[in-house]
């Protein structure tokens, strides 16, 4: 047999991508108006101290795997103690699909059915190996991409730019901004979750850091079109990304694109909650020694 | 080896499968006889390589089974996954070779086959070649391919005979149209019932005058013209040819025109699953499937509105992707995506550059054009 089965495995390719919506879906719709709700119009730089802050993080991780052994104690206690931080997230993330599926694609369903449905999805997840939603997640990104580009070129297209509102803001509220909207070391735990299910070469590991600068830098870009949009305004926005595509159908006239946007979103989100189950259980079977 | 039969048993002669026509190309069908099943795999495969292992499965039938394999090529492991399965066969009889896909398939409750079947030589040959394996069974003019993946029901032999033009739009064609078949009467059910703003102001208007007098709710009333089509259609797979056609022209008018205009059924539910009903043939070997995920997604739609249908759509995604048949994952080349295989995917280049075999079918010999395989051999 000349090859030893490498596709079973969860590739690099499939990390990167499982990352991008990891990473981006949940910070696209609603950090953006969560950030300018606490910095104002300075959100773009608490935007930019938090990606390098994520960054450092993720090299930090990128370290861990590579000079420690999974079976090692200290790994595993780490392991135990970001178990609460995933499960944290984990119901963030279940609250941004509450709010967009069910108010923002307003379904008239009742709260019951909803959370019924959310609980059996996460109970499909759990039944499945990692690789599964990895290989999932390389279809669907190409739709969360594309709902994203839908998103911001039209109001690329027609935005007014007001760079005053770019340079014009409350400096104090930076830091408060980061603290509270950016220490979930969610990607870190990422890293960690699945970072050794690949063979963790240099090479490899590099280009995940790669990967998560692309996607820091990537973000910043949409916070800037996020205040350059809204400016002053956006403090009082509850969204981001589904704000901003109102207000480019607003702005453009050009019909009803939203849904199609918010589908692809949603879809990134539903794929999120069931990467951050699978990766609670990844974490709990290393924290048990259990590969 | 296999033993030569003395007596003459009657035989149907060789005709072109109704599930496998070509434009241009071979136009050979398997038969029931399972040693000239065997001879129109030899006569294309002259190689020392291909080999057969007999087996005889069934305590009453003795049914005579041949696993057939290019040795250069299989994956060793596969044959010998795929062989001890079969040894495990304990049953009165095998009648088809369908009975035998339902024993290899590893989960016991499961969408998709396990195995491909195909009833052209040309085609397992071509799949021999790929590194698969062909079971043959006495009695059945289907033959077994292992391992299988979903690549294989968006290609088509058109595809390979009829030239380059237009192939990749024709896989793209036929991918969309699958996801039409599954997803359409539930997205409609959606779209009415929750999220009647998406709809354009003056389809809404022309929808909401279709639907007015309406005698069932909408859920109803799909489910209603969805069983009826699956009716109409499980009976004009049974019935003689000529009685067929007169089936289809009384489903027509009477579902079709009839059942709308008295205000039973509503035009757009019909034309709805019209739609769903004539993608749904365009990967015949999903039929099936299709028709099962069409109605689950029918229910998730009408139920659960657009965010069901999201997450439905994610689970199967999930759930496919998730599944590897004997080293093959089910989805490859898309997912794992493997881009040598992209070649002959989605798109499709011209033969001489396909120098390697696909990655998604395990094999021991990645090279399949002679002239490279020359330079693979001097290393």
């Amino acid at each position: 047999m000349n090859q030893d089965n490498h596709h079973q495995n969860i590739n690099l390719r499939q990390l990167c991508i499982g990352y991008f919506l990891y990473s981006t879906s949940i910070k696209v719709l609603t950090l953006p108006a969560t950030l300018a709700n606490g910095a104002g119009n300075w959100a773009w730089v608490s935007a930019i101290i938090g990606v390098i802050f994520e960054l450092c993080l993720v090299i930090i991780a990128s370290m861990i795997l590579k000079y420690t052994d999974n079976r090692n104690f200290y790994f595993r206690c780490l392991c135990w103690l970001l178990i609460p931080v995933m499960a944290f997230e984990t119901v963030l993330t279940a609250i941004q699909v509450f709010h967009l599926a069910y108010t923002d694609l307003f379904t008239n369903l009742g709260v019951t059915v909803f959370v019924i449905t959310l609980i059996g999805l996460g109970l499909f997840f759990l039944t499945r190996q990692p690789r599964a939603v990895f290989r999932a997640g390389e279809i669907l990104w190409f739709f969360f991409a594309l709902g994203l580009i839908l998103a911001i070129i039209p109001t690329l297209y027609q935005i007014k730019v007001n760079w005053y509102d770019l340079v014009h803001g409350n400096s104090s509220q930076i830091l408060p901004t980061i603290a509270m909207n950016l220490g979930f070391f969610e990607t870190a735990t990422f890293v960690l979750a699945f970072g050794s299910e690949t063979r963790k070469t240099n090479r490899e590991l590099i280009r995940l850091n790669f990967t998560a600068l692309f996607c820091g830098i990537g973000y910043i870009a949409l916070m800037i079109l996020f205040i350059l949009l809204f400016g002053s305004l956006a403090r009082h926005q509850t969204m981001g990304i589904v704000d901003m595509t109102t207000a480019a159908q607003f702005i453009t006239n050009s019909g009803s694109l939203d849904w199609l946007i918010a589908t692809a979103i949603l879809s990134a989100l539903i794929l999120r909650f069931g990467v951050q189950l699978v990766a609670m259980v990844t974490l709990i079977k290393r924290g048990l020694n259990r590969q | 080896m296999a033993q030569s039969n003395s007596t003459t048993t009657p035989e149907r002669s060789l005709s072109e499968p109704p599930t496998g026509q070509v434009l241009l190309g071979p136009r050979e069908g398997f038969v029931e006889s399972i040693n000239t099943n065997r001879e129109l795999i030899t006569k294309r495969i002259k190689s020392q390589d291909l080999k057969w292992i007999e087996l005889t499965i069934g305590k009453y039938t003795q049914t005579k089974v041949l696993l057939g394999y290019v040795s250069s090529i299989a994956d060793p492991t596969i044959v010998k996954t795929v062989l001890s399965q079969l040894k495990k066969i304990n049953c009165d009889g095998i009648i088809d070779t369908s009975y035998i896909s339902e024993c290899l398939n590893p989960n016991r409750i499961t969408l998709y086959n396990a195995a491909g079947s195909e009833e052209k030589p040309d085609v397992v040959v071509a799949r021999l070649l790929e590194g698969r394996i062909a079971i043959l069974v006495d009695g059945s003019p289907v033959v077994l391919t292992i391992p299988h993946i979903f690549l294989e029901s968006v290609q088509n032999s058109n595809d390979y005979y009829a030239g380059n033009a237009g192939v990749t739009l024709k896989r793209t064609i036929r991918l969309i149209g699958a996801l039409i078949a599954i997803l359409l009467p539930g997205f409609f059910l959606a779209v009415t019932l929750y999220h009647l703003s998406i709809i354009p102001l003056n389809t809404l208007a022309s929808i909401a005058n279709a639907t007015d007098n309406d005698l069932f709710p909408p859920i109803i009333e799909m489910i209603i013209v969805i069983l009826l089509f699956e009716i109409i259609y499980e009976a004009t797979l049974v019935m003689p040819k000529h009685l067929g056609s007169a089936t289809s022209i009384i489903a027509v008018f009477v579902v079709g025109e009839v059942a709308a205009s008295v205000g039973l059924l509503s035009a757009p539910t019909v034309l709805v699953v019209a739609i769903s009903g004539i993608t749904s043939y365009i990967m015949p070997n999903m039929i099936a499937q299709i028709s099962v995920l069409r109605f689950i997604f029918c229910l998730i739609g009408g139920f659960l509105g657009l965010y069901g249908l999201i997450a439905g759509f994610i689970v199967l995604l999930v759930y496919t992707a998730g599944i590897d048949n004997y080293g093959a994952p089910f989805l490859a080349p898309f997912a794992p995506y493997i881009s040598g295989d992209q070649k002959d995917a989605l798109e499709k280049v011209p033969f001489p550059e396909m120098i390697q075999r696909p990655q998604s079918i395990p094999n021991c010999n990645p090279i399949r054009q002679r002239a490279t395989e020359g330079k693979h051999e001097s290393r």
